[in-house]
This record gives structure tokens, sequence and C-alpha cells, in this order.
């Protein structure tokens, strides 16, 4: 997997590869761009990185399943991330039947209460497994933006090196494949939700696999590619900041996907925010804006 | 040692095979250098001059054709990265590039200047012979003029478009 050092080690090569060549009057305009064609990406996040949350993403998962269910991902040995549900929830369910002297008005309160809490509990479910898709998509677009730069400059440097071959006519285009991380997010993927029943929220697909050690690509149908001059360096650098653009963009167009999305899900999370974080039991006659310390339970807004 | 440098290295040692239409002239070249002819003995003394030098030129362009698809399979194979022609359509710069390749004259000759070979873009050739080295029938030294004529004409080409390259287009 490439990282951001890479990069940065990368375009070194290039400018140094440059500096040794003899190269006639095929001069770029501003030859310093091979030493600086990737600085824009010598500062993103490594995508080893965004393991950490998905992990820990995964355990507040495994608190909040309902039943048992299936990540939409898988580990570094290709096998889907599944779970069990979280048996202890079911306690709650239960918990009012169990009290059979607790009688009157709170006891009927916590019963109705409790009879929804696992849908919101599972509605939670899915709002986190959405978060987590989510950063998975963030490391995919990164895992394949990072590759493809560096797929482009070792495309470029080889090109150069063919360029100052005497021995070679230049009358070849050395073609490196893109990943085009903008298709990285366009799988779909369905959103978890361990047997609940809400299906309104949306996500992206990461298409990625998650390992422990970082990820790898989901081979998707999509590709780009690169074609690079070899006759001289002026052609080879335009080549080169060609695809670094078509990079960036599609990074952008991804990154636009993810945030629609989260605009997407956070829109539905709060147009049904008792869908989520459901108000407390009515234990008294004092109203339930009124009532804290329901720690564990999400936070209740009020009735709007 | 660098991808390309191991593929300039092992080219040196990949030999290109080329046979005429006719089957009768075959070349060799290994690593675009060291050319080799060698002719069927009965077809060689009863064929025409224009004939021979006909089939010399077809197996010339078939050569050629050949040796440049040897060549883009054999950078993939080490260095990784697919060849395609040149396509100069993608910038003013290539299609000067490309024009000017398409138009290069290059040539070659034999030490003793009996044999010369002239191309244009590495598309038409035209072979000479002198008319005494023809009329002798001596196989051997048609093959040795050839073979110094095709070195050369290698080496030409080489130059002119180390030099193309270097111009800048």
């Amino acid at each position: 997997m490439t990282t951001p050092q890479d990069l940065a080690t990368l375009q070194d090569q290039l400018m140094a590869r440059y500096d040794s060549g003899s190269w006639g009057s095929g001069f770029p305009e501003d030859p310093s761009q091979f030493g600086s064609c990737f600085n824009d990406f010598t500062d993103v996040p490594d995508p080893a990185d965004f393991g950490d949350y998905t992990t820990a993403l995964l355990e507040t998962l495994k608190k909040l399943a309902p039943g048992g269910f299936d990540t939409s991902t898988s580990d570094d040995s290709g096998q889907p991330v599944t779970a069990n549900g979280n048996s202890v929830l079911d306690m709650v369910s239960t918990a009012g039947i169990e009290l059979d002297d607790w009688t009157g008005q709170a006891s009927d309160g916590f019963f109705t209460w409790s009879q929804s809490w696992k849908t919101g509990i599972s509605n939670q479910f899915a709002a986190v497994s959405v978060l987590r898709q989510l950063l998975h998509a963030e490391a995919a677009i990164w895992t394949a933006a990072l590759d493809d730069l560096k797929n482009l400059g070792e495309a470029a440097y080889e090109a150069l090196e063919a360029a100052d071959d005497q021995f070679d006519t230049g009358a070849g285009d050395i073609t490196t494949t893109l990943k085009v991380v903008g298709a990285v997010v366009a799988v779909a993927a369905a959103v978890p939700t361990a047997g609940a029943s809400l299906s309104i929220l949306t996500a992206v697909g990461a298409g990625v696999t998650v390992a422990s050690t970082g990820m790898d690509l989901y081979a998707g149908a999509q590709t780009d590619s690169q074609k690079f001059a070899t006759c001289c360096p002026r052609d080879v650098l335009a080549d080169l900041m060609d695809g670094v653009s078509k990079v960036r963009t599609a990074v952008r167009d991804a990154e636009q996907k993810i945030a629609e999305q989260l605009d997407t899900n956070n829109g539905v999370i709060d147009g049904a925010w008792s869908e989520f974080c459901q108000p407390p039991p009515t234990l008294t006659t004092v109203h339930r804006d009124h009532i804290g310390a329901y720690e564990g339970l999400g936070t209740w807004g009020g009735e709007g | 040692m660098s991808r390309h440098e191991l593929f300039r290295e092992s080219w040196n040692e990949v030999v290109v095979r080329a046979t005429s239409p006719n089957g009768c002239v075959h070349l060799t070249m290994q690593g675009d250098r060291d050319v080799r002819f060698s002719f069927d003995d009965a077809w060689f003394h009863r064929t025409t001059l224009t004939d021979f030098t006909d089939q010399l030129t077809r197996t010339f362009r078939l050569a050629l054709v050949q040796r440049t698809q040897t060549y883009n399979r054999h950078r993939e194979m080490v260095t990784g990265h697919v060849t395609t022609p040149i396509d100069g359509s993608r910038n003013p710069h290539l299609q000067t590039f490309v024009d000017k390749r398409d138009s290069l004259v290059v040539e070659g000759a034999s030490a003793d200047g009996r044999v010369s070979i002239t191309a244009v873009g590495l598309r038409r050739f035209v072979v000479t012979l002198d008319p005494d080295l023809w009329s002798a029938g001596d196989r051997g030294a048609v093959e040795r003029g050839l073979e110094e004529a095709g070195n050369a004409l290698l080496r030409d080409q080489f130059a002119q478009m180390y030099e193309l390259k270097q111009a800048g287009h």
C-alpha cells in the first residue's frame, strides 16, 4: 500500500532523473514540477490510519447489534466480517416482565418504553454502520489515489529513461492503468441492520476489504489509463501532470459523493430523531423533557 | 538497476525473425543490431534482381512490424507497463514528432558501397545492389553486403531518432 511518504520519495527521484538526463532542447517550461508534482498529496490521510477508527466502530456495532450481522466488509483474508448480536440487549426488553412486583404508572411507562427499545438500538446500529461504511470509503479513496499516483510516477520515470535512451526510438506510449478513485465509492452497499426494519439510510459502498494492517481495494471493473510519451521530458511532464489532474478530479468527485451521503443520512436521522434516540420512559408525572440521567440511551432532544 | 535499464539490457538478447512472403529470404535481428540474412540458394540463383529486391523490401517491412511488436511485448514483460504506438493526436508536440519520424530518411551501405538500403519513415524501403555484385551470383557476398548495409541503416535510424528527440520536435 502506497503512503504519502512514498510519493514524496518518488517525486524526488523524478527530479533527480530529470536533472541527470541529456535532453537537447525538449525542456518543459517548468521542470521543477517533476519534484513537486505530488505536493498536493504528501499530507493526505494515510489509509492505514483509518483502521483504528473502523475497528472501534466495529466494537460499537457489536454492542449495538440486536442480532447477528454482516458488515459488508471483509478481513485481510477476504472473509466477511460478521458478528453475533449482543444478547445483553435482550435483557432490557424483558426487564419489564421480570419486574413482577412493579406496578403502577411508572411500571406501565417503562414496559411500553422497553417494547420499542430494541428498535431504537437497531436504528443506532444502522447509523453507526453507515458511518463505518463512510470511513471505509474514505480509506478506499486514499488507497486508490495514492496507488494511482505511484503508478503515474513510476510510469513517468520509465518514460524519462526511455526519452533519455539513444537506443529507444521514443515511438511508443507507455500506458499505466488507474484505478479511478471515483469508482471506488460507486459500488452500492446495503446498510447492515442486523434484522432491523429500518431501511431509510443509505450508504456508499467502500468497495474495500478491511485488514488489520490496512485496506486493499476491491478490484472494481472500471478503470482509466494514462499514456506517457517517451520522446522528450516536456511531453512526459505534460502527461504526468495530466494524470495527476485526473486523480485530483477523481478524489474530489468521490469526496463529494461521500459528503452527499453524509448529508443525506444526517437529514434522515434529524428528521426521524425519535426513531434513533427514543424518548425516555414516562416513569412519573414529571414531563420527560425534565428527566435526565439517560446515559447510554442517547440524548433525548425533546419532541420539538 | 531501474526497470528500464533491465529492459534495455535484456532486449539485447532478444532475437527477431522475419521471412519473405515467398519463404526464400530470412532475416534475423538481435537487440536492434546484428542483422543477419540468409537466402534459399536455389531461388537466389534463378530469381531476377527485381524480384530479389522486392522480396527483400517486403521482408524489411515484416521485420519492422515484428520488431515493434516484440519490443513492446518485451518492455511490458520486464517493466509491467503496456506500450502502444505513439498517439500524436494527444498534443501538437507529439503530432510534430510523429510527422517528422514518418518522413525521416535513413540509409545504410555496405563497407564497399556496393549495397545500400534507404528507408523513409521505416515504411518504404529501397534496396540497391551493384549490378556486378548481383551478376557474380555470390550468395555469401550479397548476404554480407546486405548485413553491413542493414546494420548501418539501424545505426543511422537510431542516430537520427535520437537527434529528433533531442531537438524537442
